[in-house]
């Protein structure tokens, strides 16, 4: 008698019939690691590029020395790397200490998109102890920008070295030189106090910050002109049109703004702009999309291209895939379980193409 | 949303999400050293990183799992790109479902005998399959963490479940068929 044979079903059920342990909490596992000198992310993090930035200023020169783990730092951020690559970046030797953190700015770099500062926070510290600063504020022309909210850097137990981005505002693409100033906030901070070290009502995933204070640095920096391309251009497809209204080059980004038809604009609160921008064999995939203006039939959103992309080609391509909307409730998700988020895609491509 | 409801957030995050995530992490990589490694690493980076979650960019969990994607992704490219073949003394502790002992420990052996054959899936599948039985994602959940359809994934599940059957047949399982 033929065996019986198993199905999907089954292949289903016992897929579902049991489950991996993980430890109990994985802290300790992090805990092991650093004691045996093996941080966890080190091996991980030279792979993934994301790796120590620890600018080694040439004293008295523009020189950089780029060490390896310098230049996968900048594999995290095309457009970083070629600006960084190009020695576009201006060193900058400042620092203060701040109740015993030293902070130094390291470089900084600004073109017609964006805005970076390169800084470092050190201090003397042990155990699991480390040393994080953070910018809390900034200004570019004594107008207030928003904090960056993408940043990348790394961390090692007593330095914490990281690259900060600010949007450049638009009516000061034209300037020779912006005077940006930055606040950042150190301390030294414990995230794995063993749980019967913790103080009295501690959850044991809170975070025990000591020392550091905040530091503001004051940075004249020069603009690296960029290009803007024609744009005005509105493309149709199944339906939508998509009015390409602005793309701006530059050598650390590119960045687009693009409006379009609102497919559903009672329920669907955000809409976002699947992009690609091309310029020969170069394509370089936007960022989620930021909207910034949401009208009841049109929304209009910016894109980044996080790339060095050639300014000097006479021909590019823009084209946006896919548009998406999502529901995200007013204020942010309050728990995990409240974000189904509820997608509604509409399928392009409008492409444009931009030639001189 | 300001620095301390994030870190709430997180914290809630932790104590609910963990076991999925090391659940995502261990399907992907088999392996109770890497899945432990990879899925403390990203606690560890959620954790450091929480100021730069941006909740209209997506949900915390899509952002955490986000983490660890990458993370297993650069685990993967160290290996030149080829995951280990699975060894099941390697296999991170497994515990199976059901109200009595016994029934705990059958479930534990049908599940070892299923998953140990995952290496038999193509990344894409294997993703899949973790998303949605290790970390009990929806559809339009993996579809959207993918950046696909849902029908695609139906379709990638589908065939990845295929394989595990056909797997199964040819070698036989706890079951003695």
């Amino acid at each position: 008698m033929d065996a019986k044979q198993y199905t999907t079903h089954d292949v289903e059920d016992m897929l579902r019939a049991g489950h991996f342990q993980p430890p109990t909490d994985l802290r300790p596992v992090l805990h092991q690691e650093r004691q045996t000198n093996r941080p966890p992310l080190s091996r991980l993090a030279a792979v993934a590029g994301i790796g120590l930035v620890i600018v080694a200023l040439i004293a008295g020169g523009t020189a950089i020395a780029l060490s390896t783990q310098e230049q996968a730092a900048t594999r995290v951020d095309y457009g970083v790397k070629a600006v960084y690559e190009a020695r576009l970046i201006h060193p900058v030797e400042e620092s203060q200490s701040v109740n015993g953190i030293l902070l130094g700015v390291d470089w900084v770099y600004a073109d017609w998109n964006q805005v970076l500062v390169a800084y470092t926070a050190h201090g003397q510290v042990e155990g699991d102890w480390r040393v994080e600063a953070d910018v809390v504020s900034a200004a570019i022309n004594g107008r207030t920008v928003d904090p960056p909210i993408y940043s990348m850097g790394f961390i090692e137990t007593g330095t914490q070295s990281n690259i900060a981005t600010l949007d450049l505002p638009a009516d000061l693409r034209n300037t020779d030189s912006i005077d940006v100033e930055v606040v950042l906030d150190a301390a030294v901070v414990n995230y794995y106090t063993p749980r019967d070290q913790l103080p009295e009502g501690m959850s044991p995933l809170d975070v025990l910050r000591t020392g550091g204070g905040e530091a503001t640095f004051t940075l004249n920096i020069p603009v690296t002109p960029g290009r803007v391309l024609e744009a005005g251009k509105t493309v149709e497809s199944n339906g939508y049109t998509v009015t390409l209204d602005d793309v701006v080059l530059a050598p650390s980004m590119t960045t687009a703004d693009l409006c379009f038809d609102v497919p559903d604009p009672v329920t669907y609160l955000d809409w976002h702009a699947l992009t690609t921008f091309s310029a020969g064999r170069i394509t370089a995939i936007g960022d989620t999309s930021t909207p910034y203006e949401v009208g009841s039939t049109v929304s209009c959103t910016h894109v980044k291209f996080r790339y060095g992309i050639p300014l000097d080609r006479d021909r590019y391509v823009l084209t946006v895939n896919e548009l998406y909307g999502s529901e995200i409730p007013p204020g942010g998700p309050l728990t995990t379980d409240d974000l189904p988020i509820e997608d509604i895609r509409v399928r392009g491509p409008w492409k444009f193409v931009l030639t001189d | 949303m300001n620095a301390h409801r994030k870190r709430d957030l997180l914290n809630d995050w932790y104590h609910n999400g963990v076991t999925a995530l090391y659940n995502y992490v261990a399907y992907r990589v088999g392996d109770a050293t890497c899945a432990n490694e990879i899925a403390a690493a990203a606690c560890q980076r959620a954790f450091e990183r929480i100021d730069q979650y941006d909740p209209r960019r997506g949900n915390l969990n899509a952002w955490i799992f986000g983490i660890a994607r990458n993370l297993i992704r650069d685990h993967f490219r160290a290996q030149a790109g080829q995951p280990a073949p699975l060894s099941l003394e390697d296999l991170p502790p497994i515990a199976g479902r059901g109200k009595t002992p016994e029934e705990q420990t059958i479930n534990a052996e049908r599940f070892r005998t299923v998953v140990r054959l995952l290496d038999r899936l193509t990344e894409q599948e294997r993703e899949v399959v973790a998303l949605r039985y290790g970390s009990d994602f929806k559809y339009r959940e993996i579809a959207a963490a993918l950046d696909t359809s849902t029908d695609h994934v139906g379709v990638i599940l589908h065939r990845a479940l295929n394989k595990l059957r056909d797997a199964l047949n040819e070698e036989g399982g706890p079951d003695g068929r």
